[in-house]
């Protein structure tokens, strides 16, 4: 008996085989929800919830957020799965397939009798060679726009549907190399991601500027201007309190209204500044002036603004201020006090449209968009967020690509090369932990297997076909034709996986089943759910 | 334009499930006061916390200014997006996918509504059945149903239930319609980490470290931060926000997040933040008790730094020793371990005192608000509610209960009102005498001053208001027998029977609200201290899981001397200053 049920006789236990096979269960148990979902002839999910909320989803990540699991085991492997996620953005599904599929190799040879402990020294073994021949198969070079393509494309195609997915691969793609610079990490925030719930997805497009989502607040504001300057700054421009509060210290109706025109004046006087500037350079010109402010602008102020046909915008995003600088020059101001030409940006047009009670302003025409922003479209909130979790994932995608300036051939290739690999090294280990090798590589097979039973072929039988194709063409990548079931090169056909994802992969799921096999005991005890 | 009566919005933030409780019946109690015709005196601005839109079928709409922030899964039946925006497919079909393999749907368990809801659906349905478009408002009027339906069904209001026992989440009895973007879930996954908790009565194993830590996740705080912008866009004159914070649990490391986030991009605006604990905690082990009274501590530690005034909402007589009594009501009846209840109360006590803020004329600026309750730096402040309000010139029937450890201390109406005050803030004693306070009255139009105007308007505001709270469902039946149907001051309303037959609802009650900074704080605050201090967070797992270290502790402990200190110097005198008034 476990010392603790002395000690806390409500304590729950479970020992050594026990404990091992709720390890078990645990982690297959997430691998059949995940199974189907591999690959881009995956299963779509539908998740209803129980108020008719509706989450349509093939992403591993998204999957593991929104099941609420039980499971203890189950949990920290999600845990961990979407900690990946976080880092790399993308992997998660084969992770959890690995996992499970190694403690299931695992279980046979424990079932031989091998203690646990040697079949993860044997992991540990396998995971350094496996790392290896990662090394061995990636295809450095400089990423050109069309290998950016084909690696966004292997990523979107497993999201969304094929015609949206070449759609979205433009669309990714181009964003990323409009605000790519030389010699300066790639920073995925100049890329905004804005919503609109109109059209259709297929409507999805890249604008060359910035779309925010909100408007002029005036009727009598311009609703389009071209060929404008913008005025980008943090200044508040709303009656505020002031240091003392001056609705304490008035003694009649007229002095505080004094106090309030006083008030009023200093806020009128800023606007002033904007119109002076305005006045000073448009005038006589055809050229039209647009304030983007992150602060307030109430409503008198607007009115200033309007009377002289000034666009203003108030409570931009922070990030917007940034994202304005970048794309139309210019700099955001913090004051007025030194307002002239050269802080202001340019864009050849600004224009409202208006869906429902929210309005979008489109800032377009810019001199040199170094920072664009993705206009998703879709009739339904959840198709919306359907396509920007596809996005999301393009994205990083190609920005992986161009961190590694590496990349692994994708359709199941590096599995294949590493299985083979590892088979042969096998027998260069001494002692038992060989077969902790051996389970690692058979386990590896899982995504080859499992792209082919989700592609509707016969699981071993393509593997046959594939392993047949390895041994006559050494040194070539193979990989699994999901529209044949027989082998393809995926170099040929453009199929590309991220190289850090890989690696992430085979790091997660190597300290991730070692760290599940040796377990041996499980308590449960002293926390609430035991009441 | 003058600025004095000009609507100054505010924008509040719902930050955890008993907040939301306690937010639920203050929306609840707003909604069910509206007045659609002209004929009803009303001296409440409603625009102050509501805002009109327009869904994209040309509906025009009247939803809360608010986000409320909550774990996934506690919503049951509501949908996240609300329905007003996004009225719900009866059946989702396969084709929504696009996707050309196979597709799979996976139904989550349906959850039931209660009859409450089930009625407001089938009141709604009735009611955008109807014609006539003259009345475009979403809100379904109670007096129009009442006349034209009065062949069958009796209008929700009108109606009784029992909801004490089948609520179990907020939105079971959530009676206005929330704006797509007003409520947020964060990811359960996150809050309870790899700890697979996720059963009943563990949503509190959490601490302030994790709440602050999930704030910082970029995709939660972009996505907070941008909703709390469009809100705050919306607004031709934000002058503050209202924060109705958990503090219990990692809520509060997740409200501070929101606080800074307010110093940083809204730095000229108030923030008046009610830092709620809810009755029913019961920590099954040391160990968890540690953790929500960590979290208790460190959440005022950091959210009074963070806030323009901090007012402690917590019905139990201590903020940190979970065992203490509850407060008692002389007429209220009401169950500690029931949320829907006691959440209740505050939410009326919400209703009442934030009508200072939010009147038709000269209502007073959130700033000057918290300049009034916040002398010499502090910045906690205590909360009273007196419900029902009986009046002045009543000779009350029932039997005198003496609430608190007050004495009867002054004369005349003061003494009246002060009978049925009961204190809100883990049992500070207020006081009659307060440095500084803030009074409304609801349902009472008497223009005749119910209190001696003694102090100077630095040191008190008081508001009188004609409308009363209206206690129709979803407020719960929490009232004695000796309260008659309609509760209100005013004798020329007082028509109705004076007490109702057994199963007959509380129509309406008159309240007073009272926020005020009072030495007795200085007490309620001390025994925090204490705790914090003797507490060593060494010896507590859980919140070493959590990254808390000693240092961070000691950050904690000092900030709430700190917080103290601005009581410290000078309370003896005061002590002795309102003893005197006797």
């Amino acid at each position: 008996m476990a010392a603790i049920k002395t000690l806390n006789p409500k304590a729950e236990v479970a020992r050594a085989a026990q404990a091992l096979s709720i390890n078990i269960s645990g982690a297959r148990g997430i691998q059949d929800v995940l199974r189907t979902n591999l690959g881009p002839k995956g299963t779509m999910k539908m998740l209803v919830s129980g108020a008719g909320d509706i989450k349509i989803t093939k992403d591993g990540n998204i999957l593991l957020h929104e099941m609420q699991i039980q499971h203890p085991t189950a949990s920290m492997i999600a845990k961990a799965c979407t900690a990946q996620d976080d880092v790399i953005g993308d992997g998660t599904t084969s992770t959890v397939l690995l996992i499970g599929e190694m403690l299931k190799q695992a279980e046979i040879q424990i079932q031989d009798g091998l203690h646990p402990r040697l079949i993860a020294e044997g992991f540990d073994l396998a995971k350094v060679k496996a790392q290896e021949v990662l090394d061995e198969v990636k295809i450095s070079e400089k990423m050109s726009r069309e290998r950016l393509c084909q690696v966004a494309r292997t990523a979107l195609r497993t999201k969304v549907h094929s015609e949206l997915a070449d759609k979205l691969t433009e669309v990714c793609v181009d964003a990323v190399l409009a605000i790519k610079e030389d010699e300066v990490p790639l920073d995925l925030h100049m890329v905004e991601i804005m919503d609109m719930q109109h059209k259709t997805e297929l409507d999805t497009q890249l604008v060359k500027g910035l779309v925010l989502d909100h408007g002029g607040r005036h009727p009598d504001m311009p609703k389009r201007a071209t060929n404008a300057y913008i005025l980008t700054c943090n200044v508040s421009m709303e009656y505020e309190k002031t240091e003392v509060n001056s609705g304490f210290f008035y003694k009649s109706a007229e002095d505080r209204d004094k106090l309030v025109a006083a008030e009023r004046e200093f806020i009128e006087n800023r606007v002033q500044k904007v119109i002076e500037l305005k006045k000073k350079i448009c005038d006589g010109t055809n050229k039209m002036f647009v304030v983007i402010n992150q602060k307030g602008i109430d409503p008198m102020s607007l009115d200033m603004l309007a009377k002289e046909g000034i666009m203003g915008l108030r409570r931009a995003k922070r990030r917007n201020m940034e994202r304005l600088a970048l794309a139309c020059g210019g700099m955001a101001m913090n004051s007025f006090d030194d307002l002239d030409e050269d802080c202001l940006g340019y864009a050849g047009s600004v224009y409202e449209h208006v869906l429902g009670e929210t309005k979008y302003t489109f800032v377009e025409e810019t001199k040199k968009p170094q920072s664009v922003t993705i206009l998703i479209k879709g009739p339904y909130k959840h198709t919306l967020t359907q396509t920007k979790d596809a996005i999301r994932d393009g994205l990083r995608a190609i920005k992986n690509a161009i961190d590694d300036a590496a990349l692994v051939p994708g359709a199941g290739a590096f599995e294949m090369a590493a299985y083979d690999t590892l088979m042969k090294f096998e027998s260069e280990v001494k002692g038992r932990a060989r077969y902790g090798v051996r389970a690692f590589a058979d386990a590896l097979l899982v995504i080859p297997k499992t792209l082919a039973s989700n592609s509707g072929y016969d699981a071993l039988d393509s593997l046959v076909k594939l392993r047949e194709e390895l041994k006559n063409n050494a040194g070539v990548p193979v990989g699994l034709d999901i529209s044949t079931g027989e082998a393809l090169n995926p170099v040929d056909a453009g199929i590309f996986d991220n190289y850090c994802v890989k690696r992430h992969m085979l790091d997660a799921c190597s300290v991730i089943a070692r760290n599940l096999l040796i377990v041996d005991e499980i308590m449960r005890a002293g926390l609430s759910q035991l009441k | 334009m003058s600025t004095s009566n000009m609507t100054r919005e505010l924008v509040t933030i719902q930050v955890g499930h008993f907040a939301n409780f306690v937010g639920t019946h203050w929306w609840n109690l707003q909604e069910s006061s509206f007045v659609y015709d002209s004929t009803t005196p009303t001296d409440i601005n409603h625009d102050f916390l509501f805002r009109d839109g327009r869904t994209s079928l040309r509906q025009e709409t009247y939803t809360p200014r608010v986000l409320c922030i909550d774990v996934q899964g506690s919503l049951h039946t509501l949908p996240a997006l609300g329905t007003l925006y996004s009225p719900l497919h009866s059946q989702p079909s396969t084709s929504e996918a696009s996707w050309e393999g196979p597709i799979q749907i996976i139904h989550q368990l349906t959850q039931e509504k209660n009859q409450y809801l089930m009625d407001l659906e089938e009141e709604e349905k009735r009611y955008n059945s109807q014609p006539t478009d003259e009345d475009k408002d979403i809100c379904v009027d109670d007096l129009n149903i009442s006349t034209k339906g009065e062949d069958n069904t009796t209008s929700s209001t009108e109606k009784i239930y029992d909801l004490s026992k089948s609520v179990r989440v907020w939105s079971d009895f959530l009676r206005p319609h929330l704006h797509p973007n007003s409520i947020y879930l964060l990811n359960s996954l996150h809050v309870y980490g790899g700890r697979g908790l996720a059963g009943e009565g563990e949503g509190d194993l959490w601490g302030f470290p994790s709440g602050t830590k999930i704030f910082q996740r970029e995709d939660v705080e972009e996505e907070i931060t941008d909703r709390i912008r469009l809100l705050a866009e919306s607004c031709n004159s934000l002058q503050g926000f209202q924060l109705l914070s958990d503090v219990h649990n990692g809520m509060g490391g997740v409200s501070s997040g929101i606080l800074q986030h307010f110093a940083d991009d809204y730095g000229s605006k108030d923030t008046i933040t009610f830092a709620i604990t809810p009755p029913h905690l019961s920590p099954a082990t040391t160990q968890t008790r540690l953790l929500t009274q960590a979290a208790i501590l460190q959440s005022y530690a950091e959210l009074s730094q963070l806030s323009s005034v901090l007012v402690p909402l917590c019905l139990r007589k201590s903020i940190c020793d979970l065992t203490a009594p509850v407060v008692s009501f002389p007429n209220l009846l009401y169950q500690e371990d029931n949320a829907y209840l006691s959440s209740s109360i505050l939410g009326a006590f919400l209703e009442t005192a934030s009508t200072v803020y939010r009147t038709r004329t000269d209502p007073l600026p959130l700033a000057a608000l918290t300049h009034l309750l916040t002398p010499t730096g502090r910045k906690v402040a205590g909360a009273g509610i007196v419900l029902p309000y009986k009046g002045l010139n009543e000779d009350s029937e029932s039997e005198r209960v003496e609430c608190g450890d007050r004495k009867g201390m002054c004369g005349g109406g003061e003494r009246e009102m002060w009978r049925g005050l009961v204190p809100l803030s883990a049992g500070a004693c207020l006081t009659h005498n307060p440095i500084s306070e803030v009074q409304v009255v609801r349902g009472n139009s008497s223009t005749k001053s119910s209190w001696e105007e003694n102090k100077s308007p630095l040191e008190r505001c008081s508001v009188r208001a004609v409308d009363p709270l209206k206690t129709t469902p979803p407020f719960p039946a929490i009232f004695t027998k000796l309260i008659p149907t309609t509760f209100n001051l005013d004798p020329s309303r007082r028509k109705t029977k004076p007490v109702r037959v057994v199963d007959e609802r509380v129509r309406s009650v008159s309240s007073v609200g009272v926020i005020q900074q009072c030495p007795s704080l200085c007490q309620m605050l001390q025994p925090a201290l204490t705790v914090a201090q003797g507490l060593d967070v060494t010896k507590v797992t859980l919140l070493q899981e959590e990254g808390l270290d000693k240092d961070a502790w000691c950050g904690v402990v000092e900030g709430l001397q700190k917080l103290l200190l601005a009581y410290d110097t000078t309370s003896n005198q005061e002590m002795e200053c309102s003893d005197d008034d006797d």
